[in-house]
């Protein structure tokens, strides 16, 4: 096989693998950076970086978990480079209401609202395990953290998430639940 | 088990169910009731999450391979050879290995700010998963965990030393011939062939990046 017909059966392997994996990137950046706009540009990004270092994926079964090592680092990055402000939760859910409330999802939005104000810390990890289908194992190891720490994050997750649909309101980081588990 | 510790585990792991929670639930019709509303919730949290994607942008992708005929193709590579070596050999550029090392530890500076020691169990988890084995003095590692480098699953350790942090990255896979030493963007360090491959030490003063991989061969049995 010559060097052009490689080029273009990297091409579609590369194609397949955004055409299947790109609604999970594009939905783990929006959870990341609540924020339609920014979602896009992580996904641009990583894909792009990730064209030019596909040789280094050597087992297609990883390809998922690949990328989405990559959006969350691009994530980072942006946030380094841009300085990301903190913004206001009514505003995004203002920004994002095409998003949040899909015709025949209105039964969803309150639960998208409260996911927005979930703590950054207590959203990564449920995102990754409830959306993704990560184990604990692969949450710890994706984001670098023990094993203990990913389980406190999620107990105390749902019952952050409970206690905002409940009241409203959310509770303070480290408010809830048990230090350790 | 009681109802306390089934809901707690339960809350945390809803799709892992042990033996002894098994046991627990069929034998509580509280718990069963809870089990049921935690699993709906969390079929109502997926759907919530599963948010609509915009269509996807163009993506312009660089082409990698631009190789128009095989004969300009030798002719190129001979002349780009050539250009190459020159270039190297009046610059002395950074090698591709050590500059991708020092890329990668860049791109986690949060690894530099550990300060705490990382639990042993933790430690082991991390070179397990990348089929590593060391044995490190208690307490002297402060941060580990996989990352992909070059297409393998690699430890990324930060050990600490007597004068501040020293990034070791365990590269099972990649062969270097002899000591490879680096110095660039604010990093010293070396990369030394190891039993399996070859490790990668980085710090800010390239003295205690010699002592500590010293150390990290030590560690590693044969």
């Amino acid at each position: 096989m010559n060097r052009a017909s490689d080029e273009k059966e990297r091409r579609r392997r590369f194609d397949e693998l955004c055409a299947a994996l790109r609604p999970d990137l594009f939905r783990f950046a929006f959870w990341l950076s609540r924020d339609r706009a920014i979602a896009e540009d992580v996904v641009q990004e990583a894909l792009l970086r990730a064209w030019r270092a596909m040789d280094e994926l050597r087992d297609m079964k990883a390809a998922r978990q690949w990328l989405l090592t990559i959006v969350r680092r691009e994530h980072a990055r942006l946030y380094e480079r841009k300085r990301l402000q903190t913004v206001d939760v009514d505003d995004l859910v203002a920004r994002e209401e095409v998003l949040l409330a899909a015709p025949d999802e209105g039964e969803l939005e309150d639960l998208r609202r409260a996911l927005l104000q979930l703590d950054d810390n207590y959203r990564e990890p449920l995102v990754l395990q409830v959306l993704m289908g990560y184990s604990t194992d692969e949450i710890a190891q994706h984001m670098g953290l023990n094993v203990g720490a990913v389980l406190t994050r999620l107990f105390r997750a749902r019952q952050q998430l409970r206690q905002i649909l409940s009241t409203g309101a959310a509770i303070a980081p480290g408010s809830a639940g048990l230090e350790s588990t | 088990m009681n109802c306390l510790d089934y809901q707690h585990r339960l809350q945390t792991e809803p799709q892992h169910m042990t033996a002894e929670m098994q046991s627990h639930v069929e034998s509580c019709g509280t718990c069963a009731a809870w089990t049921d509303e935690l699993h709906a919730f969390d079929a109502r949290l997926k759907r919530a999450l599963e948010i609509t994607v915009p269509p996807a942008r163009d993506l312009p992708l660089p082409r990698t391979h631009l190789l128009p005929s095989p004969r300009f193709a030798l002719a190129a590579s001979v002349l780009g050879a050539i250009a190459l070596t020159t270039v190297a050999w009046l610059w002395f550029p950074r090698d591709t290995l050590a500059a991708e090392v020092v890329e990668h530890v860049e791109e986690e500076p949060q690894s530099w700010l550990s300060r705490d020691p990382i639990p042993q169990a933790s430690l082991d988890g991390v070179l397990k998963r990348s089929a590593v084995s060391a044995n490190f003095a208690p307490g002297s590692v402060i941060y580990a965990r996989n990352c992909w480098f070059r297409g393998h699953l690699v430890p990324h350790l930060v050990v600490r030393d007597a004068s501040g942090p020293v990034t070791v990255l365990i590269l099972r896979a990649e062969h270097v011939p002899g000591k490879v030493t680096l110095e660039e963007d604010g990093y010293n360090g070396l990369i030394l062939p190891a039993k399996a491959g070859s490790i990668a030490v980085l710090s800010r003063d390239d003295m205690r990046a010699e002592a500590v991989a010293a150390r990290i061969l030590e560690a590693m049995p044969p």
